[in-house]
């Protein structure tokens, strides 16, 4: 079935690059939430890729008319008129760990896979951390532990929390009354 | 409903009432189909700033 909205047509165009290009990468960001129950609007998207894929996404991206407003050994960020693509680039075992563990999906833009939602609420806290005017990356950690608080593998989700120093949120957000 | 009642949902800014998707439908099918009426809404998106800064990447 074929996309209706013009993000699904964008992420349809950028699953079928990436894959002829035989790069690994898995959603993460906001259109990742969706397969772990939390499905809210979103503008850009956001992928986890091998560090050694970028050169050849970088070159496939502005085949495709995109163009590099940032890059560095850890980012890249892709605009096409007001359409936007951001990458991180896995290089440490923490990353390439939670992109060779992520799950494949069926959906209407193409077979994609995403970061398991343990992985996504550690890139939002590694966002946060970065930039703590990102609020709605706060509201989105918020709403993956509400939404699969029952399945979340909870060392694994502390084990985040640690490494940035916020353990204490952590407690804040479980005892967060629903 | 009288106005103390307790047993229907409050309706006010930011205080709406949370409905968890069903789960019978295909989640990025249920996504697809918000985008398209958010897009009919506003066809261009807003700027939005740039590009991520210098930050700790520790994953």
């Amino acid at each position: 079935m074929a996309a209706l909205s013009r993000l699904g047509r964008q992420i349809e165009e950028l699953v079928g690059a990436l894959n002829r290009l035989g790069v690994r990468f898995a959603l993460i960001g906001g259109l990742a939430l969706t397969p772990h129950k939390v499905i809210r609007a979103t503008q850009d998207i956001d992928m986890l890729t091998d560090a050694i894929s970028a050169d050849d996404i970088d070159q496939e991206l502005l085949r495709l008319g995109y163009r590099c407003i940032h890059r560095s050994a850890e980012a890249g960020n892709y605009l096409r008129g007001d359409e936007r693509v951001d990458f991180l680039y896995a290089h440490r075992p923490a990353a390439r760990h939670l992109l060779a563990g992520a799950a494949e999906f069926t959906t209407p833009f193409g077979v994609l896979r995403v970061v398991s939602p343990e992985g996504l609420i550690g890139f939002k806290l590694q966002a946060l951390v970065n930039d703590p005017r990102r609020t709605q990356d706060l509201a989105d950690i918020r709403a993956l532990i509400r939404a699969n608080r029952a399945t979340l593998n909870m060392a694994e989700v502390r084990e985040f929390f640690r490494l940035f120093d916020r353990e204490a949120l952590l407690e804040e957000l479980l005892n967060d009354p629903e | 409903m009288t106005p103390n009642s307790s047993d229907q949902p409050l309706l006010a800014s930011d205080a709406g009432v949370v409905t968890p998707p069903a789960d019978t439908r295909d989640p990025f099918t249920a996504l697809d189909d918000l985008m398209a009426v958010i897009e009919a809404l506003c066809p261009q998106w807003p700027a939005r700033s740039t590009a991520a800064g210098p930050g700790s990447f520790r994953l």
